[in-house]
Formats: C-alpha cells, sequence, structure tokens
C-alpha cells in the first residue's frame, strides 16, 4: 500500500496523462496542467513524477515517430498502466468515501 | 545580446541544463523547454517565456536526485567518489557559518575576477575582430631630433598622402580617410547633436562593418548618400526600413539631405574606427582647395589595406624619403627649427599596425594591469579564508582522516579528497559569481565606459577562463588541507592528542596579509577622496557658481550675445552674458605653441568680450580693462595673467608688445599689453599653469555663450533662455550645461577610478572580516575550557575579551605596517597626474588604521563577548 500511495501531485500527472489520449508527452502534460490548475507548472516537477510514477509501474512509455514540432525529433509518449488506473480508482474511492460523511458548516449551504 | 526579432532560450540557463551529465531526461528536457519557450513566447511574450525557462531549469535542478543519477555504483572508484561527495556535502551543511564565509568570500572574488577578465579581454583583443586585420596599418607622422631619435608620432596626416601612396607604392590594396564631427541631425523630429564620420568608400574593403543592407562597393561613392548604424536607424525611422529614406545633418550652417544608402549591423564596441552615421569624406567641408593638395596641413587620419602577400617591410623603403619626395619644404622649415642637420631627416610617415594602435596610444595597459592587480588581491583574501578556517577546522577533520588511512587510504586518495572539496566548493561559487558578477555588470559598465557583456558561447575563451579561474582557485585554495591534512598520522589524530586551533604562525602571517591589502585599498580610498575633494573646493580664482554655459557651433557669438543681451540682458533673474572663445577648466592647453629663449612656451588664448572680467570675477593687478568705446581695444589690446609677465620676463608688462608672436603672420602678434590679472587656475588642476592672455579680437571667434543666472528660480530662468534661443537660431536645439559641472567632467576619469578602488575596498574588507570572524569563532571555542577556568578564578568578561582581542589587534597592526609603504608609493605615483594635489600625511594612515582596526574588532566583539559571558559551570562539566 504505501509504496503505491500516490502523491496529489502525482495524481494530477496521470490524471491529465489519462485525459490526453496517446497524445501524452512532457509538454502537452505541463500545458494541460497549467490549463486545470490556473497555476504554473515547472518542468522540474513533472520530470521528478514522471520519474516516480514509472518507477511505481504507473505509467508505461514508448517513443513517438518524429514529429516536426520539435524540429525532427521524436517524444516519448506516456500512457497510464493498469496499476496506474487502479491507485487512481482507489484514491478516488477513498477521497468519495470520505465525501460522503464530509458534514458542511450551515451557514454554507 | 538579445536578438529583439528573434528572442531565443537565456543562453546561461540552457548551458546549465545542458550541464546535466549523465540524467535520464536531459535530451528530452531540452527539446522540452525548447518547445514550451516558443509556446510562451507566442502566448506572453519574451520576457515571461525567458523567466519561465530560468524558473524551469532551476526548478530541475533543485529537485533532481543527484545521487540515484550516476549509475556507475557497481564500480569502486565511484562509489568511492560517491562517499568523499557525501562527505563534503555533509560537512558544508553541518558548518553553514563556514560554507557560508567559503562560498561567498569566493564568489565575490570570483566575480571580480570574471569583470576585471572582460575589461582586459576587451582591451588585448582591440580591432581584432576585423578580418583584415593584421594588413591594416594607419600611415602616421614621425618626427625626428638631431639626433635622429623619435621626437614624437602624429596621427593625422594629410589630404593627398593616401591616393598618391597607392599611386605609386605597388601592394596597397585600399584606403580610407577619417574625420570625425558632431553634427546637428534630424528626420522629422527635433535636431540631435550626433557624431558623424567621413570616409572614403573603400572603407567597407578594409574593416569588417557587418553591412545588414545596401551595396558595399557603392554605399558611400555619392556626397549626398549616408551609411548608418543599426541604432541610429532605429532612433530615427523607427521599424521602417531605412534604405532609402532621407535624413538631414547640418554639415555646416544649414540643413542637406542625405540618402540612406546603407545600414550596418552592430559591431564590436572595441574598434578603433567607430562610426553611427557615415559620409563620404569627399563632402567633408575640407575636402577642397586650399586644402585638398596642401601636404602641410594634417587633417584626416589615412588607413591604409595591403595587398596579401604583402609585408608591412616592403613598405619601409619607399616610404622613407616619402615625405622629402613630395613635402620637401616642409622637412625643411623642421630642419630649422629644430636644428636638425641637412642630411638627416626631419620627419617621414611610417605605418602603425592597427592592432596596436588602441594598447600604445590610446588606452594605457596599465589599468588593465592595476585592475587586474586589484581582482588578484580580492580573490586571495577569500582564498586565505579558505585556507585558514580549514586549519582551524582540520582538528575536527583529522579524526576522518586518521580514520580513512586506519581503513587503508593511500596520502594521494586524500589530497585527492581535499583537493576535490575545494574545486566542488570553487565550482559552486563560481556559479553564485557569475551571477554576482551579471548582477554587478552594469555598475561595472558605468565605472569603467565601457559596455561589456558576457558570450559564453560565441567566445570560447571567456569560458576556458572562467573555468581556469576556478581551477586555479580551487588548487590554491585547497593546497593547504590537501596536502597538510592529508599528512598526520593515524595514531595522534584518534588518540586526539593532535593540536591544532587556528593559531599557528601560517595562519597568522595569512589573516596579516588579508589586512594588509585591506589596508592598502582603504588608504587608496582616502587619498583618492581627498584629492578630488581639493579639486572640488580649491579656490580657482574665478567664479563658476550659476553659470549656463552655450557651445554655439560656428554659429558667431558676439552676434548671438548681443541678441540675448538685448532680449533677456535686462531681465532680474540674469546676471550678466558674455561671449567666450574657450571656457576654463579645460586639459592640456589651447593657444600658441612658440619658442623663446630656447624653451617651448604654450601660450593660452582666450578671445572675450569686454565684460569678461567683471563676469568671471577676475581680479586686474596692473594697467585697465577692456574699453568696448575703443576702437583699437577689440584688435589691437591684450591682457596678460601674472604668469605671462614673469613667464616672458616682463617686470613693467603695460605698454609692451606680446613677445614671441609674430606681427603679419600670427593673428594677436603686435598687440599691446594694457592690463594683468592676478593667476588663476584657467587649465584644469593635472596641468601647471601656463602663461596666458585674453583678448577681444574675434579672429579665432567667440564660441561660446556664457550666461551667469540667479539660483532663485533656475527652471524658469533656463525655460526663458531656451526660448530666447528658439526664436534666434530655429534649426538648433539649445544645448547647455552648468560651467561648474561641465568643468568638473575633466576629472571623471579619476572619479571613476576613485569608485573603482572604493568598492574594492569595502569588498575586501568585508571578505577580511567573514574570514576573521570565522577564525575567531574557531579560536573561541577550542580555548572554552580556558575561558571557563580564567572566570572561576576571577576574569572579568572585559579581560577574557581583550585576551582574544590583543591576538587579532596585533595582526591588523603588522597589516597596518606592511601595507603603508606600499600604499604610500602607488598614491604618490598617481598624485604625479595632477599639477596641484595634496599631500599625503599620517592622517591617511591613522584612519585607515583605525577604520580596519574597528571594523576587526566589531567583528570579532561578537565572538569574543559571548566567550566572555559564558558560564563556567556549562564548559568546564563536560568530561
Amino acid at each position: 500500500m504505501s509504496k503505491r500511495k500516490l502523491g496529489e501531485f502525482e495524481e494530477l500527472v496521470l490524471l491529465a496523462i489519462g485525459g490526453l489520449d496517446y497524445e501524452a508527452y512532457t509538454v502537452s502534460i505541463q500545458q494541460i496542467l497549467e490549463v486545470h490548475t490556473n497555476r504554473s507548472v515547472s518542468m522540474g516537477a513533472i520530470y521528478t513524477s514522471l520519474e516516480r510514477l514509472s518507477k511505481k509501474g504507473f505509467l508505461s512509455s514508448k517513443m513517438s515517430e518524429p514529429t516536426a514540432e520539435r524540429g525532427g525529433k521524436s517524444k516519448r509518449i506516456y500512457q497510464v498502466t493498469y496499476a496506474g488506473e487502479s491507485a487512481l480508482q482507489e484514491t478516488r474511492m477513498i477521497r468519495e468515501s470520505l465525501w460522503k460523511q464530509f458534514s458542511w458548516s450551515p451557514s454554507w449551504v | 545580446m538579445i536578438d529583439k526579432h528573434n528572442p531565443t532560450p537565456p543562453k546561461l540557463a540552457k548551458f546549465l541544463l545542458i550541464l546535466s551529465v549523465a540524467w535520464k531526461f536531459k535530451e528530452e528536457a531540452e527539446n522540452d523547454l525548447d518547445e514550451l519557450f516558443r509556446i510562451r513566447l507566442s502566448n506572453h511574450g519574451s520576457a515571461y517565456a525567458r523567466a519561465q525557462y530560468w524558473k524551469d531549469v532551476l526548478s530541475i535542478w533543485t529537485r533532481r536526485s543527484w545521487f540515484e543519477e550516476f549509475e556507475f555504483t557497481n564500480l569502486n572508484t565511484y562509489s568511492m567518489f560517491k562517499n568523499y561527495m557525501k562527505v563534503t556535502i555533509r560537512s558544508l551543511r553541518k558548518q553553514k557559518v563556514y560554507s557560508f564565509i567559503n562560498v561567498f568570500g569566493l564568489a565575490i572574488g570570483l566575480a571580480f575576477c570574471a569583470l576585471i577578465f572582460l575589461y582586459v579581454q576587451e582591451e588585448l583583443t582591440y580591432d581584432r575582430f576585423h578580418e583584415n586585420n593584421d594588413r591594416i596599418f594607419r600611415v602616421e607622422q614621425r618626427y625626428f631630433d638631431t639626433d635622429g631619435s623619435v621626437r614624437g608620432d602624429g596621427v593625422n596626416a594629410s589630404i593627398p598622402l593616401a591616393p598618391t601612396l597607392k599611386e605609386e607604392i605597388p601592394g596597397i590594396e585600399a584606403y580610407t580617410r577619417e574625420r570625425r564631427l558632431f553634427h546637428y541631425v534630424k528626420s522629422d523630429n527635433e535636431a540631435i547633436r550626433e557624431l558623424v564620420n567621413y570616409a572614403d568608400a573603400d572603407i567597407f574593403k578594409i574593416f569588417s562593418f557587418p553591412l545588414i543592407s545596401g551595396d558595399p562597393e557603392t554605399a558611400l561613392s555619392n556626397t549626398n548618400s549616408a551609411v548608418i548604424t543599426e541604432e541610429i536607424a532605429f532612433k530615427y525611422f523607427g521599424k521602417r526600413n531605412a534604405i532609402g529614406e532621407s535624413i538631414k545633418i547640418r554639415k555646416q550652417e544649414s540643413y542637406e539631405d542625405f540618402l540612406i544608402t546603407g545600414v550596418v549591423g552592430s559591431y564590436p564596441k572595441n574598434s578603433t574606427f567607430r562610426f553611427n552615421i557615415l559620409l563620404s569624406i569627399k563632402g567633408e567641408s575640407r575636402y577642397q582647395p586650399p586644402f585638398i593638395d596642401r601636404w602641410d596641413m594634417n587633417l584626416y587620419k589615412t588607413y591604409i589595406m595591403l595587398e596579401e602577400q604583402v609585408d608591412a617591410t616592403q613598405l619601409e623603403e619607399p616610404l622613407a624619403d616619402f615625405r622629402e619626395r613630395h613635402n620637401g619644404d616642409y622637412n625643411q622649415v623642421l630642419r630649422e627649427r629644430y636644428e636638425i642637420p641637412d642630411n638627416q631627416l626631419a620627419s617621414t610617415y611610417h605605418l602603425n599596425p592597427l592592432p596596436d594602435i588602441h594598447l600604445n596610444s590610446v588606452s594605457d595597459p596599465i589599468y588593465s594591469f592595476i585592475l587586474s592587480g586589484i581582482a588578484i588581491a580580492i580573490l586571495l583574501i577569500a582564498c586565505i579564508n579558505f585556507m585558514t578556517l580549514s586549519i582551524g577546522r582540520s582538528s575536527k577533520r583529522s579524526k576522518e582522516v586518521g580514520m580513512r588511512k586506519v581503513v587503508g587510504a593511500f596520502r594521494h586518495q586524500l589530497m585527492f579528497q581535499f583537493w576535490g572539496e575545494a574545486f566542488l566548493i570553487c565550482g559552486i561559487s563560481m556559479i553564485l559569481g557569475i551571477l554576482l558578477a551579471e548582477g554587478f555588470l552594469p555598475v561595472f559598465n558605468s565605472l569603467s565606459g565601457k559596455t561589456l557583456a558576457f558570450n559564453y558561447f560565441e567566445n570560447w575563451t571567456t569560458f576556458a577562463s572562467l573555468f581556469g579561474f576556478m581551477v586555479i582557485t580551487g588548487f590554491v585554495a585547497g593546497s593547504y588541507p590537501a596536502v597538510i591534512l592529508s599528512s598526520f598520522k593515524p595514531i595522534t589524530t584518534l588518540k586526539g592528542s593532535l593540536k591544532l586551533n587556528g593559531s599557528n604562525y601560517f595562519t597568522k602571517s595569512l589573516v596579516a596579509l588579508q589586512f594588509a591589502l585591506s589596508v592598502m585599498l582603504i588608504i587608496s580610498t582616502l587619498v583618492m577622496k581627498n584629492q578630488l575633494q581639493f579639486i572640488r573646493s580649491q579656490d580657482l580664482g574665478y567664479n563658476t557658481e550659476h553659470v549656463v554655459y552655450i557651445p554655439l557651433n560656428e554659429l558667431d557669438g558676439l552676434e548671438i550675445a548681443d541678441d540675448f543681451r538685448t532680449a533677456i540682458g535686462g531681465h532680474a533673474d540674469i546676471v550678466d552674458i558674455t561671449a567666450t572663445g574657450v571656457t576654463v577648466g579645460f586639459k592640456g592647453s589651447y593657444g600658441y605653441g612658440k619658442e623663446y629663449n630656447g624653451e617651448i612656451k604654450n601660450i593660452n588664448v582666450f578671445t572675450v568680450e569686454s565684460n569678461y572680467i567683471d563676469f568671471m570675477e577676475l581680479d586686474l593687478v596692473a594697467g585697465r580693462n577692456f574699453n568696448p568705446n575703443l576702437a583699437t581695444d577689440s584688435s589691437e589690446s591684450i591682457i596678460i595673467t601674472e604668469t605671462f609677465a614673469r613667464e616672458f620676463g616682463l617686470n613693467d608688462p603695460i605698454g609692451e608688445q606680446v613677445p614671441a608672436l609674430t606681427p603679419g603672420e600670427d593673428p594677436h602678434g603686435g598687440a599691446i599689453i594694457v592690463g594683468m590679472v592676478k593667476d588663476h587656475y584657467f587649465q584644469s588642476l593635472y596641468d601647471e599653469m601656463d602663461p596666458a592672455f585674453l583678448t577681444m579680437n574675434s579672429a579665432w571667434g567667440h564660441g561660446n555663450l556664457l550666461i551667469r543666472i540667479r539660483p532663485e528660480k533656475m527652471q524658469e530662468t533656463i525655460a526663458m533662455i531656451k526660448d530666447t534661443w528658439n526664436t534666434f537660431v530655429p534649426e538648433i536645439p539649445l544645448n547647455y550645461r552648468f560651467l561648474d559641472e561641465d568643468m568638473y567632467q575633466e576629472y571623471a576619469n579619476d572619479e571613476r577610478w576613485a569608485t573603482i578602488v572604493n568598492y574594492s575596498s569595502l569588498f575586501a574588507i568585508f571578505i577580511a572580516c567573514l574570514g576573521l570572524f570565522g577564525l575567531v569563532t574557531l579560536t573561541v571555542s577550542s580555548r572554552i575550557k580556558e575561558v571557563g577556568i580564567r572566570k572561576v578564578l576571577g576574569a572579568s568578561v572585559l579581560q577574557i575579551s581583550s585576551l582574544f582581542a590583543k591576538d587579532f589587534v596585533k595582526l591588523v597592526v603588522i597589516g597596518v605596517l606592511i601595507a603603508s609603504p606600499i600604499a604610500w608609493y602607488a598614491m604618490n605615483e598617481w598624485l604625479k597626474n595632477f599639477a596641484y594635489h595634496i599631500s599625503i600625511g599620517p592622517i591617511h594612515f591613522i584612519l585607515a588604521s583605525l577604520i580596519v582596526l574597528i571594523i576587526a574588532l566589531a567583528t570579532i566583539s561578537f565572538q569574543t563577548v559571548k566567550a566572555g559571558r559564558t558560564n563556567p559551570a556549562n564548559t568546564l562539566s563536560s568530561n
């Protein structure tokens, strides 16, 4: 369990990759996270998370065909593995079960 | 240099990224960041994109886990290396104060070195960017003395020289003559005063100026065409294409149109031939009779380029008698004047190679030496910190050394370890130092009057040299711990019987040396400041307060002064108005150089109006003032200075004729002396006072207008002067300065040096104190038991602190003793530049010593007082 734990930022990265559907590479992940979180996301954080997620077996990757937008260089495309999906699922279940018992303070309702 | 039209990621950041040797994501990250840069550039602009690029690179560097990246862990050497790194980083982290002192001190030292390296590099590579620099020469005149030795060189040459040379002497491929002048320039808006150069059409064949647009062959072939630099094009035409546009230049008394036929991109600033606006020399005002074929008027600088394969020595022979053949009369004149025998040459032409011109005749290499000396001194102080602190800490590291030796380390391995540590710290300091240097670059540029920049990649020498500094510093700083620490015997260190507490002779002499260097710089600062203060407060013998000074640029001064007097002369805020030829306070002399009784006298001539003596508040000591109603006074009367009378041996000068000037030939020859004014410092204080006279003769022009105003309503009065000016001279904007400020500009160079030395002494004393602080901390902690016992026996806090302070005060005193004679010598040499200067007194030395002593005592008092106040129970209770 502890080895499979997802950090908050790692969770976001995984979700971003899942949503990008075969177009997930470093720059697109960074861009989509910036749009969704509305904060600037540093590349250093992206690389560390990708490295850790790969080590935990939550990500698989392969090199793409060379693309024009990177000056004829190929890029590494990331995909969420089954283990990654189940880790996301697990985190989500924990959250949802917690949400269910969350009581809003009266004034907010 | 940032290209505004096509921004690229910051180069230093990119380099830092590439430095990630074994990092898995390295190549990918480079591409990623490039792509992101482009995205951000198009969305948010270049500033944002660059800032984010930096942020990303830094985030990558701070988040990387270094040890995991080295995948050599299976090899034994590398795991040893890993261990060294680990130990180094641990000891850096554990002792934050020492790490800070070492890293920060070295960073400042290295930053200084980096800046001064840039300065020296620019000086040494002057004109080297011209591809043909080895074939380009300036043709100069060389004058000889009676014994055939060189009396001096003249850089200007006559107009017909260059074409005649090319015609008669084989091997000359091209030539260009040059003259530079200030002209008013305008396109649509208000006129601006610009430096304008005139040159021959072949200039682009000779010098490597990058012509962005226009044809180098024909760009300057017409007298109404102009070649400008990119900056000038942007200034006058904005983003429009400047080619085909026209620009108005006021060469003489009216504006003329010039067609832009070429635009030159930016070129290195270290070029002897520099221009903003270039016109054809055929349109220059003196490129016509009678000057055009006069061999005795030296008006233009002349550059020639030899053909490839032609050696400069091949030209020596035809050049030797060139002057004699074409301008023999002039040599004859010189022979008579200097009594040179007939069979000997009085003057000739010679070739000065372009790469030598700057250092030999424009700038003095001594400046590069002085600056390098200062930088090395500061770096040395930082290195000494490193050494003394590692000696002080060696008792802590000695156990590690013992342990390593017991386990089987060889001495050379330990040396490798300690030197490695030094290199690592130097590496960190270098990165910090470069950042510091980048931060200080604008300040340094304004101080040195240059526009330097770090080009890490265009110029490999910059990079290699910075790396070289780092290696040398690491080697010097690490030498003591590497050699001494590695020599410890394991048995003594492990038993704990080794005693090293940072108070041996070696350490002491290093600290004394640090203070000697600091004191030297502080004494220099004090003397320089004092001299500049002396210049400012010197009573010059005339009054320059609230005088507005307006150069008239070939307008008639008498006429303008009259116009002004009628228009605003009676205004309550205007004290007086006068027109003069030259203004006071210049360096050198302006007038005649005449021989009198076998000596050359520089007679300075002031072309003035009749109210000049009253205006400047000079004292008339004999004779009378000029009389505006007397017709003869406007041309045939002069008023001399006391020095003039003395130099020419005139005991009763009134009524005499001016000596040494020939009537008919010299415009002021034959004039009668009607009065004498008290000596006043009309030249700068660099010069011994020359003889001078005032004349109303307008032969040399009244080129400047002086207006003394009342200080109360300065702004309004100047606005009013401006309005009046615009009604009289609508085509030229008013260009005014305050006379006292303008005069002080003569000393700007020395003012800059004083500031550089001042900054250096601040940094030097700061780094030295950092080291002192570290050393005191070590000494106190190693003698803390002794302090405890002394306190038990009844010593007071003051006694304890003075116990420690005494040692260090001794070192400071030794430093002062070493520094004083050296500083005295150096500052005396500097003061020799000034004809009028202060003398260095004991006050400078005492003040400098007191400053250093107080700073040093304040630094150590933190620790010594703390030591004195410790409770002996705490320190004595352990073991």
